[in-house]
């Protein structure tokens, strides 16, 4: 298995092989972490989604500099990685539940958390998915800056447009993401 | 809704959201014509987005993963969850007399910190602030393991701010409350102390708060002192250090933490100098070793006194069988009077230095203590360089006859000096010109570990050369001569004894790294061999041209070739590490390194944490030298054993061959590696590493091990014993017989063999397993399951390949268990599970669609 910053590389040039590589390691890796992290459970320990996936990155691609376009490139890829991690946590979290009503919880405080959030998370999940359909590439907006943490600046380089495209891309969304989420309540 | 609209929807909706929200109804008016899906769509939207203003805005925080409890109750500090400048705050760590400490995430250098923020009485009046500003700058210069590093002073938003280096880990305070501290943890944690106050001191910089809170020991025992340079700013007048007049003196609850390590002069509000820092860390010594503090009043000004006038009771009346030597040393660091006193950090690390090399028996070392006198050693840095120097040049006065030398084997130089201690040094030499010669094509030359095992036997060399099936044996002797060294080499050719040359000379101080380049090239060409201009630069490089990392190189692969135990390790790595602290382009040096780290995973270390560092070491060795086939052999070890990254793995193996075609220990784990992938061309790859190291016994292990892989009983049970006669005292042997005799039903037999491999090397895991097993096998059920109990219980002090469990499981039949312990071994990437995949051991698993599934898992058939 080549090393990370080639396989970076390589999707830099849009390389399939190269891609699949890439998250099939940056998934194991992001999981490893959000798992032990999740484990450890400290009562004021703020677990930070992009701390996470820093951290994920700094081990896998070492402290070597790396060219600022692969940089974002992988940062594109730990984003969708943790919208997985993220959400398969809060499914299994549903899961454990016994039943009874969720709290219903403003849509505004995204200040998730497992015991009265997670329902909005799969939700928020599910709709990504569906506007994915529609949109690709703005659905990838939101995962970039929601689950990845990324600046509008950064999203852009990563995405290869404008950050007035993504900024565009970004209201767009979140009031459709916000309505479909709404509506499915 | 086609993908053009939707396009179009959002640049609509992006501009009207530019107009006044009166105007949007025109605006929609006008820009979305007649196309009702586009213009219904942009009206839903822009409601939404009135409806929608905080959604998603901050970034899904893994607040997923926060437990919301502290954040209820609102005990949560203020900070927590905002930016300072370019660092999240992530939790607070702990409160101190100058603000509260942060865990913070640095966004822009993506590490963690730790970020301290100034309360605002602490930097009140602007001479303390310059002052503190001055001194947290020298502060962040100094660069030292045992020092946390200050990184940065900033401020944003009229905060003032530290950021630090994050530190996992326990305060010494803390570590002290679960005392005892036996005497060489106090000895090592004392050694790193004065290391980092003896660097700080010499940067001009004096702590003046050492303290055991001010202390952090890291989860490896790495100790961190904080705060260098910071204590100062509590102060306002500039003269008096924690003074009398200091405000905290009002507060008693404070006070008392801080008083009882202060020096005199401290305390009398005097100039304080190193001397006052030496002084609190023998406080905390003292403090370390009696287990109660040196000086403790019921009041602040009590345990002033205390300090000023007071004795404390002497360690030896405390616990009774401390060394006297560290009593002294600490009552020689806490003198009321400095002049007294230890002048310097550097002076008491010294002193803590020979007083762990000194005590052998106190701290379990098994070594001869006089070979490893570290004042010694110094002295013979230019020796060892000389030695080399006249070795080679001896060499390269070889006068060749006739047919050239196509063997050779170099026996190691005799050291005939008086002086014990440049032993390592002379095995070292020998070693390096070995490693020299066998990167010269064409020329077979034997391998380092054959021919030490007749080191200081007074072997007829000639007698030698044939076992060893060479055509030429250089021999060697070295004494010391004044200044310089007596170097007698003598090259004789075996068949019919005839010296081809021998020399006697007397050589003063040189610089042998520079003059071995052209020798080795001289030697070649004497034996009539012709190397490409690439290949006469390979062999004849030397790595390095600072000839004390050299020698520490020398030192720390004499620890970890010679002894495989845990100290062994420790001492290889520690010098193998200040080798390259001194030379940090020393790719040899990192190569020793991941080859240390490689062998002591799994038995002394866990693989998760040996392994990747082995794997760093490695990988640091190629990017400074890619010419290093040792590097490439550890690399390849790690890939295959630890990452299951076969491909990439055989690619190393086959450069380092490549690089080193004498390179038996390559050789032999390229062949095991081939072998357990099942391609048999591995095997002929064994022979060719027996044949170059016939005397080890790694390599003499292995072909009764493959004997019983390959069910050949028999044939395994004659190849041990032939090891056990060679080599009695090596545990390997008899278990692997043990195992053969298992297999015949010899179970008598076998048991008596585990029973005599678990008295030579206890600490071996698997005879354990191995015993259980036979146990298993015998009924006695009872019996296995207390080797599984016994391997429990040692898992809780040291690292225990989860696979030696799964052995006794297998053979007990209990499928599920074994199979979890499997999982646990194929977690932690034990190597295990690769080379034992087809042992007789697991036979009673192999069915079991589990077995098939772990190992497709690891990209290995079944």
């Amino acid at each position: 298995m080549p090393e990370i910053s080639e396989l970076l590389a390589q999707m830099s040039d849009d390389s399939p092989r190269g891609t699949s590589e890439l998250m099939a390691r940056v998934y194991h890796e992001l999981h490893r972490l959000a798992a032990a992290y999740m484990r450890r459970e400290r009562r004021d320990h703020t677990l930070q989604t992009t701390a996470l996936v820093h951290e994920a990155y700094l081990r896998l691609v070492g402290q070597r500099d790396i060219a600022w376009k692969n940089r974002e490139h992988f940062f594109g890829v730990a984003a969708q990685m943790m919208r997985r991690i993220l959400v398969d946590h809060a499914r299994a979290h549903l899961c454990r539940r016994r039943g009874g009503p969720q709290q219903r919880v403003s849509l505004d405080e995204v200040g998730i958390s497992p015991r009265t959030h997670s329902a909005d998370l799969v939700a928020l999940d599910e709709a990504l998915t569906r506007l994915a359909q529609i949109d690709a590439r703005q659905a990838r907006v939101v995962e970039l800056r929601f689950f990845g943490g990324l600046t509008a600046e950064e999203t852009a380089k990563t995405l290869a447009v404008s950050t007035k495209t993504v900024n565009r891309d970004w209201l767009v969304a979140k009031a459709w993401l916000h309505a479909e989420i709404a509506e499915r309540k | 809704m086609t993908p053009q609209q939707w396009e179009r929807i959002k640049q609509i909706f992006d501009a009207a959201l530019a107009e006044a929200s009166a105007d949007r109804a025109t605006f929609l008016q006008a820009n979305c014509g007649d196309d009702s899906v586009i213009r219904s769509e942009v009206e839903r939207l822009l409601a939404e987005h009135e409806r929608a203003s905080g959604f998603l805005d901050r970034p899904s925080h893994g607040n997923a993963f926060a437990l919301s409890g502290s954040q209820i109750s609102g005990t949560e500090a203020p900070l927590t969850g905002q930016k300072i400048s370019h660092y999240e705050i992530l939790a607070k760590l702990g409160e101190g007399g100058m603000g509260i400490v942060y865990r913070a995430f640095d966004t822009q250098l993506l590490r963690p910190v730790a970020l301290k923020v100034l309360s605002h009485n602490a930097l009140a009046d602007p001479e303390s602030n310059r002052r503190f500003l001055r001194e947290a700058r020298t502060a962040s210069a100094l660069n030292h393991p045992n020092i946390a590093h200050v990184y940065e002073v900033g401020e944003a938003d009229g905060t003032r701010f530290i950021v630090m280096e994050h530190i996992e880990g326990r305060t010494l305070a803390a570590t002290i409350r679960d005392l005892p501290l036996d005497f060489a943890r106090v000895l090592e944690l004392g050694l790193q102390a004065a290391d980092a106050l003896a660097e700080a001191h010499e940067h001009g910089i004096i702590h003046r708060d050492v303290k055991p809170s001010n202390i952090m020991i890291t989860p490896r025992g790495q100790l961190k002192i904080l705060d260098f340079g910071l204590a100062k700013v509590r102060s306002k007048q500039p003269d008096q250090e924690r003074g009398l007049t200091d405000s905290s003196l009002t507060s008693p609850g404070l006070v008392v933490g801080t008083t009882r390590y202060m020096s005199p002069e401290q305390v009398l509000g005097h100039d304080v100098d190193q001397r006052s820092d030496i002084f609190s860390l023998g406080v905390v010594f003292y403090e370390m070793v009696a287990g109660h503090p040196a000086f403790a009043g019921g009041t602040a000004t009590e345990t002033m006194d205390q300090v000023l006038h007071s004795e404390p009771e002497p360690i030896a009346a405390i616990r009774s069988n401390a060394p006297r030597e560290l009593g002294r040393i600490i009552r020689k660091c806490i003198e009321k009077d400095r002049g007294k006193r230890y002048s310097s950090a550097r002076e008491l690390y010294t002193d803590l230095l020979q007083l762990r090399e000194n005590r052998p028996l106190a701290f379990g070392f098994k070594m001869d203590r006089r070979k490893f006198l570290f004042t010694a050693a110094l002295r013979w840095v230019a020796a060892a360089a000389l030695l080399v120097t006249a070795l080679i040049a001896s060499l390269y006065l070889i006068r060749g006859r006739g047919d050239a030398i196509d063997s050779l084997a170099v026996l190691p130089l005799a050291n005939a000096s008086r002086d014990a201690d440049i032993e390592y040094l002379v095995d070292g030499i020998t070693e390096n010109l070995i490693n020299s010669l066998s990167q010269v094509p064409k020329l077979r030359v034997m391998a380092r570990s054959t021919v030490f095992s007749y080191k200081g036997k007074a072997a007829d060399p000639l007698e030698v050369g044939r076992k060893l099936k060479v055509r030429a044996v250089l021999t060697g002797r070295v004494a010391q001569q004044g200044d310089a060294l007596k170097v007698g080499t003598e090259l004789v050719r075996v068949a019919d004894g005839s010296q081809l040359w021998g020399e006697q000379s007397t050589w003063p101080l040189a610089n042998i790294l520079t003059m071995q380049a052209d020798m080795v090239k001289q030697i070649s060409e004497k034996l009539r061999l012709r190397l490409t201009g690439e290949q006469r630069q390979r062999s004849t490089k030397s790595y390095t041209d600072n000839t004390e990392a050299y020698h520490l190189y020398l030192r720390g692969r004499y620890y970890s070739l010679n002894l495989w135990t845990a100290d062994g390790f420790k001492k290889g790595l520690d010098y193998l590490n200040r080798a390259i602290t001194l030379d940090p382009t020393y790719a040899l040096a990192y190569a020793g390194l991941a080859a240390t780290y490689y062998d002591a995973s799994g038995v002394y270390y866990q693989p998760q944490e040996a392994m990747p560092k082995a794997k760093a070491a490695a990988v640091k060795a190629l990017e400074l030298d890619e010419e290093v086939a040792e590097a490439h052999t550890a690399l390849a070890e790690v890939m295959a054993y630890y990452e299951w990254n076969w491909k990439e793995a055989e690619k190393h193996y086959q450069r380092a061959l490549a690089l080193n075609p004498n390179y038996a220990l390559a050789h032999l784990y390229y062949g095991q590696y081939l072998v357990e992938q099942g391609r048999l061309e591995g095997v002929e790859e064994m022979r060719q590493a027996e044949r170059l190291d016939p005397l080890t016994p790694e390599t003499s292990m292995l072909l009764p091990l493959w004997h019983y892989m390959a069910r050949q009983y028999d044939e395994a049970i004659s190849e041990c014993l032939k090891l056990i006669e060679m080599k009695p005292d090596f545990y390997l042997g008899h278990s692997i017989l043990g195992l053969a005799y298992e297999q015949k039903r010899m179970l008598a037999e076998a048991m008596a063999q585990f029973n005599e491999a678990r008295r030579l090397d206890p600490q071996q895991p698997f005879t354990l397993g191995y015993l259980g097993h036979a146990y298993a096998t015998l009924g006695k059920r009872s019996e296995a399951h207390e080797m599984i109990a016994e391997m429990r219980r040692r898992a809780q002090r040291i690292y225990v390949d989860p696979f030696a469990v799964a052995i006794v499981y297998a053979g007990l039949d209990e499928k599920d268990e074994a199979f979890t312990w499997l999982e646990r071994a194929y977690d932690a990437h034990s190597e295990s599970l690769v080379h034992y995949k087809n042992a007789p051991l697991l036979d009673g698993l192999r069915s079991d669609r589990r077995f098939t599934n772990l190992f497709r898992r690891m990209g290995l058939a079944s």
